[in-house]
């Protein structure tokens, strides 16, 4: 497939690398709107777009939409949209970023600790979050307070694997790897620990935490969302170059100039800021992280000019159509996000897995 | 040029190196030969600057190698390792591409000494193949243009080649191909540095050859001197025999299987 469409019509790389990222924020804008006007309450493209002309003062045309139709495009759908498209991109491009550095294409996000320290950390204040006091007298509302908790336990989670794993040289990237999954088991053996403890609302309320959710978008939550989940992923794009010599193994990769204990710490500083972040807004979203740059791969070929920003679009794209599902599919009810996600990954994970056996070119 | 002045590295209580001085000089071919765990590639990997020695230093034209930037380090030294696995499904002339990445060029430039890497090393039939599907042989040989493209449009006097085995895996023409290569880059003034297990190599290319014997220098100079029956007998622990011609200045090494061979005949007994 790659061959057909790279080596048969050689075009430049800088076009060809413009045609896929072109094509590929193409369809994102189509599923934007596509997601923006499926619903309960249909709001037809040009609807969408005199919502917004008003909301941002350039037009005066209340007579085109209906109030609820506002309200439902503004608060609701806009928001929720644009999280998953925050959230998807920072999920795709945190995965390649780590399949990269790790030179590992099983690696994805959640790796480096930061979903089992989010999750337990998540448990703890979803379970006893109510019966510890100075905790519920800082009066946060509930969901925010779930979410602080989540997003510490993410942080101090990868900051305990980095410890032991990222730091020195030589072989640190298996004792990186090995540090996280182990670190994940401990962080399931104490959130099995709390939900021993819990009462049957609470291990409800944190299994659909744990299935994620993009159901709490806000604007709010957005204008979090920006600084610490867009901007880290932002970040990611500039070590595409990197990312390259590190295919080749760590020291070749500095014999070709690449500082690599650096880039190594800024990755995976820059990984657990975003995912963290979105773990915390929307809970663990399994799949999107490892699946998107295979799937790029497969079509684009492994280098990281590629994979890097396509992988931040198609991860938006992937979950953005994949919350459009979630919440259509029991309409006016929702499947949990992350069973979506799984279930259609997983088996297309499989297919290019088995592919990829045939041809040798995992 | 490299040079390596009072290198000494240990590991906890394991002494690999001792007292090393080295010096990779522009224009000149050195091999370091050696039985396996004498420190050969230790000593490759502080001359290039990715180990820092217990004690002393490593100067790049008289600067200490830490101190340089690593990607001006890059635009002057390149090194090539026995076996590089690449990690992802990279073509070959990607994989040759990276070699270009410290340099500040067009890709159609850098396209162009792909190309000509590639055809001097004899892979460019290979360019479209994917690297994890070539042989071990075809690999070291892209290997070997990806290290040329790193230094190519920079064939000065002052950038150095380090190669660790670089014929590992080649049959006896891509041998001399390689070596063939490093000898013309170092008659045009690049610094060349190789370990090499095939004494016959060391000693029909390199000017200087240097034996390492246990962590420590035996023995320096040019082949005809120090590739004799008793010094390299007592360097490789091993009879070996050489053989002078005398039309021909290199000499030529043989090794003989040994008629009696404890280790061999202690497994017989168990």
């Amino acid at each position: 497939m790659r061959s057909i469409f790279i080596h048969s019509f050689l075009l430049s790389k800088e076009l060809r690398k413009t045609v896929y990222l072109g094509s590929l924020s193409v369809l994102l804008i189509i599923a934007i709107i596509l997601s923006l006007s499926t619903g309960v309450f249909s709001i037809s493209a040009s609807e969408i777009w005199s919502i917004i002309l008003y909301k941002l003062n350039v037009i005066d045309g209340t007579q085109l939409f209906s109030k609820q139709q506002e309200v439902i495009l503004w608060n609701i759908r806009l928001p929720r949209v644009l999280l998953a498209v925050l959230i998807g991109g920072a999920l795709g491009v945190s995965g390649a970023s780590l399949q990269g550095l790790f030179r590992n294409p099983l690696v994805e996000p959640g790796l480096i600790g930061v979903s089992g320290g989010a999750a337990l950390f998540a448990a703890i204040a979803i379970i006893f979050g109510g019966s510890i006091s100075f905790l519920s007298s800082l009066a946060l509302p509930g969901s925010y307070f779930v979410s602080i908790c989540a997003f510490a336990g993410a942080l101090l989670a990868s900051i305990i694997v980095f410890y032991i794993g990222g730091t020195g040289s030589g072989s640190s990237v298996s004792i990186l790897i090995l540090a996280g999954v182990a670190i994940n088991a401990l962080c399931m053996a104490l959130i099995g620990l709390c939900i021993y403890y819990a009462n049957d609302e609470s291990i409800r309320q944190f299994t659909f935490w744990s299935l994620g959710d993009l159901g709490g978008a806000s604007w709010e939550r957005i204008g979090l969302s920006i600084p610490l989940i867009l901007l880290p992923s932002l970040a990611l794009l500039r070590f595409q170059r990197a990312l390259n010599a590190f295919a080749l193994g760590e020291n070749e990769a500095y014999h070709l100039g690449i500082k690599v204990k650096t880039i190594r710490i800024w990755i995976i500083a820059l990984v657990a800021l975003a995912v963290g972040s979105a773990v915390a807004v929307a809970g663990s979203i399994g799949f999107i992280g490892l699946v998107v740059p295979h799937m790029l791969r497969a079509i684009l070929g492994p280098d990281h000019s590629f994979i890097l920003p396509g992988s931040l679009l198609f991860g938006a794209l992937l979950l953005l159509l994949a919350d459009l599902l979630a919440r259509t599919i029991v309409a006016p009810s929702e499947i949990p996000i992350g069973v979506i996600t799984a279930l259609l990954g997983a088996p297309f994970f499989l297919g290019l897995l088995i592919q990829a056996k045939r041809k040798n070119t995992l | 040029m490299i040079q390596a002045k009072n290198i000494h590295f240990s590991i906890g209580k394991k002494t690999i190196l001792q007292n090393v001085n080295l010096t990779i000089k522009p224009g000149s071919f050195t091999a370091v030969v050696g039985s396996n765990g004498a420190g050969k590639s230790t000593l490759l990997r502080i001359m290039s600057g990715e180990l820092t020695p217990t004690m002393g230093n490593v100067f790049v034209n008289g600067t200490p190698v830490q101190t340089i930037k690593t990607l001006e380090l890059a635009k002057i030294r390149a090194v090539m390792n026995q076996k590089v696995l690449v990690s992802l499904p990279f073509r070959a002339n990607e994989v040759v591409m990276l070699g270009r990445q410290p340099h500040q060029m067009t890709h159609h430039d850098n396209l162009k000494i792909v190309d000509k890497v590639m055809k001097l090393t004899d892979t460019f039939h290979l360019r479209n193949r994917v690297y994890q599907t070539l042989s071990g042989g075809e690999q070291q040989r892209v290997q070997m243009a990806r290290v040329l493209a790193q230094l190519f449009d920079s064939v000065s006097l002052n950038t150095f080649l380090l190669l660790d085995e670089p014929t590992s895996s080649l049959d006896v023409s891509c041998q001399h191909l390689i070596f063939q290569i490093a000898k013309d880059l170092a008659k045009s003034g690049m610094g060349v540095f190789a370990i090499v297990h095939d004494l016959n190599l060391a000693s029909q290319y390199a000017d200087e050859v240097v034996l390492l014997k246990q962590g420590k220098i035996y023995d320096r100079g040019i082949p005809n001197e120090v590739f004799t029956e008793e010094i390299l007998t007592e360097v490789f622990d091993y009879p070996i025999q050489v053989i002078s011609l005398l039309d021909e200045q290199k000499p030529i090494i043989l090794s003989r299987a040994t008629e009696f061979n404890k280790s061999l005949n202690h497994v017989n007994s168990i």
